[in-house]
């Protein structure tokens, strides 16, 4: 795809959502308004320079192109996937355990193929990040549910 | 200043210090060895753990984070011909062609010994520079202020990217985001539509870590690069002899440039190396060694993007104006610790801000060693697959954001920023800027408000001292940078060697044999 009609596309909407924050921001109080406003015109104005610049490189031949080969769009969708799942987990399961599972699940389904690397990295990290959080930084995090599993605590 | 460095010296040499030093310079190396990886990101994942310690402990490892990167990315540059951090991109012009012709390792040597010496003399210039800066800026009012804070976001918006209009977008951005919560001077509420977590503004840890933090990661998983072991080699064996006193000179022009770009804001490690390579060519009697493996061009190189490092503190540390991406981030540590940039920092927090600054000089100093000792690990980090890496930044920076404020939120908003940051650099908008305004926004606001009541809301009483009109100036010549530029190229037919530092890849093009 080329990258004069993604950063087209991405001005038009990003000028659209400005003139929102323009017109919230004019409903500020006078003092409180004063720099939201100036802002948010700026923006917009600048987003429309972009987006009128981006659609008049549309129209010459060559120019820069975005490629996204498959293997990159899907390993960067698998971790943006997999970080959300984590982040609804982590507090559930606590952070140390979550990271457990998450890291070998992450990696192989990223492609990673060593299990025994994934194993062994997993288990040093989750450690290392309960030592540093609980014992040495003593943060009260949630409670993990595999110290609850082994110790029965 | 000296009864401040000495009551600094006992804090500085505690055990806990020089360990989280020596730890700090170790993780640098290995971060800036790992292609993809910057100190920007390394310190923007460390702040949050960083939280609950002695501030001088946590300086001193990013101190020790920022040195090590620096030079850390040269082993790449060297070894794989693809630089580690954007201020290898220099070092690869001559460094690579030495690996090629069995000279890895000693290319390596320069390397160090460059970095370490460009480091040592960019700090003493922190140590000497600063605390007069710092009493000038006593002096600033309202209106230098706000001015001083204009000047900052002018030039990282317009000199960090080829495309001002997107730098200045960035910064347009970062001032939305700084204006989320509650108006400290009147209580209202502004962009926080209802949210209760957004009362409060965005905390700068949650921005830093998402945009510097996240990105890299997203796009180690994405790129999915694997190095195998053939494609790295030992660095060579053959053993030219380095002739140490003919860098001397080099080494000597190469501080000075480093310590001068460090100082300008907008600039970086990536302009400095350029130039000082391009200087060490320039003035060399044979010029067609630079480019096929000149030792030269390797201590050039390396030991400006290393004079850059402290020097770009000077104006973040006096002034509150943090000049590049790191020094934002290092700045945000700063606030996080409670302290408060400017003369303040020298006064009420002396022994630590002084602390600082001569961490900055013993990790230089640390490097030297650890670089040294750890050469073999060093290169061996460079097989740490990145599919297994992706995943560990994301869990260190989502627990690392959790633990800030026991906040889930943050979390989510962390993700949305690292996103929102990985989309921005796949469309050459520069991150910088965006930071800078989160930072310099409030500034910019509280000292304007404060300057229109003291002029009774007279838009002259901006312009109305010299210190006022000469930043004014400055400003509009910073910003007619780009128009400059452009005429230049024009009239030139080639780019500026300022445009070409500030875009590696066209300087690659250009120098690389």
């Amino acid at each position: 795809m080329r990258q004069a009609a993604v950063e087209t596309g991405v001005a038009l909407a990003g000028a659209i959502l400005s003139v929102f924050g323009l017109v919230h921001a004019l409903g500020f109080t006078r003092d409180s308004a004063y720099l939201p406003t100036v802002v948010m015109g700026f923006l917009t104005l600048l987003l429309v320079v972009w987006a009128v610049r981006s659609a008049l490189a549309l129209r010459h031949e060559g120019g820069e192109s975005m490629r996204f080969s498959p293997g990159h769009v899907r390993r960067f969708f698998t971790l943006l996937a997999t970080s959300i799942v984590m982040i609804v987990a982590a507090p559930r399961l606590g952070f140390a355990t979550t990271f457990l599972l998450f890291v070998p699940l992450s990696g192989m389904l990223l492609g990673y193929r060593r299990g025994k690397w994934l194993v062994v990295t997993a288990i040093i990290f989750s450690l290392l990040i309960y030592v540093i959080f609980q014992v040495v930084l003593d943060r009260p995090l949630p409670p993990e549910m595999a110290l609850r599993l082994f110790t029965g605590i | 200043m000296w009864d401040s460095i000495l009551s600094a010296l006992p804090l500085l040499f505690s055990p806990a210090v020089l360990l989280a030093m020596a730890g700090g310079t170790t993780i640098g190396v290995l971060i800036g060895a790992l292609p993809g990886l910057s100190a920007t990101m390394g310190i923007a994942v460390l702040i949050p753990l960083t939280f609950t310690m002695d501030p001088l402990v946590a300086l001193g490892m990013m101190a020790g984070i920022y040195n090590g990167a620096m030079y850390g990315g040269a082993i790449p540059a060297i070894l794989l011909r693809i630089p580690g951090t954007p201020a290898g991109i220099a070092t690869v012009f001559d460094g690579h062609p030495m690996a090629k012709k069995g000279q890895g390792l000693e290319a390596m040597k320069i390397a160090l010994t460059s970095s370490a010496i460009g480091g040592s003399v960019s700090a003493l210039a922190l140590l000497f520079l600063s605390p007069p800066l710092a009493a000038m800026a006593l002096k600033f009012g309202p209106v230098e202020v706000f001015w001083l804070a204009i000047f900052g976001l002018a030039a990282i918006s317009v000199l960090l990217s080829d495309a001002p209009i997107k730098g200045l977008i960035s910064a347009c951005l970062g001032l939305v985001i700084g204006m989320v919560g509650i108006d400290s001077m009147t209580g209202n509420e502004r962009f926080t539509f209802n949210v209760m977590d957004l009362m409060g503004g965005i905390d700068i840890l949650v921005l830093l870590t998402g945009l510097y933090a996240i990105p890299p990661a997203l796009t180690l998983a994405q790129e999915a690069m694997l190095l195998s072991r053939n494609s790295i080699g030992s660095g060579g064996r053959t053993r030219s002899g380095i002739g140490w006193r003919r860098l001397v000179p080099t080494w000597c022009r190469a501080s000075v440039i480093g310590v001068i770009v460090g100082i300008i804001p907008g600039t970086g490690g990536n302009i400095a190396a350029m130039l000082s390579w391009n200087e060490a060519r320039r003035v060399a009697k044979d010029k067609s060694r630079f480019g096929k493996g000149a030792p030269e061009g390797v201590a050039a190189a390396e030991c400006a993007n290393n004079a850059d490092n402290a020097a770009s503190l000077i104006p973040a540390l006096t002034l509150g104006i943090p000049g590049s991406s790191v020094s934002a981030v290092i700045l945000g540590g700063l606030l996080v610790h409670g302290m408060l940039p400017g003369p303040d920092l020298f006064t009420r927090s002396a022994p630590v801000t002084y602390g600082f600054i001569l961490a900055m000089l013993v990790t230089s100093i640390m490097l030297f060693v650890i670089g040294r000792l750890g050469a073999r690990l060093f290169i061996n980090v460079m097989y740490m697959p990145p599919l297994l890496l992706a995943p560990i930044i994301i869990a260190l920076t989502t627990i690392g954001v959790y633990a800030i404020n026991n906040s889930l939120f943050d979390v989510w908003l962390m993700l949305a920023f690292g996103v929102m940051g990985w989309g921005m650099e796949r469309l050459k908008i520069p991150l910088a800027p965006a930071v800078l305004a989160v930072i310099l926004g409030p500034v910019a606001e509280s000292n304007l408000r404060r300057a229109m009541l003291i002029g009774r809301h007279e838009v002259s009483y901006l312009f109305s001292s010299t210190i006022a009109i000469v930043m004014v100036t400055i400003i509009v010549l910073t910003v007619l940078v780009p128009v400059i530029r452009r005429l230049l190229t024009h009239y030139r037919g080639r780019p500026s060697k300022l445009a070409m530092a500030s875009d590696p890849e066209r300087a690659r093009q250009r120098f690389e044999p």
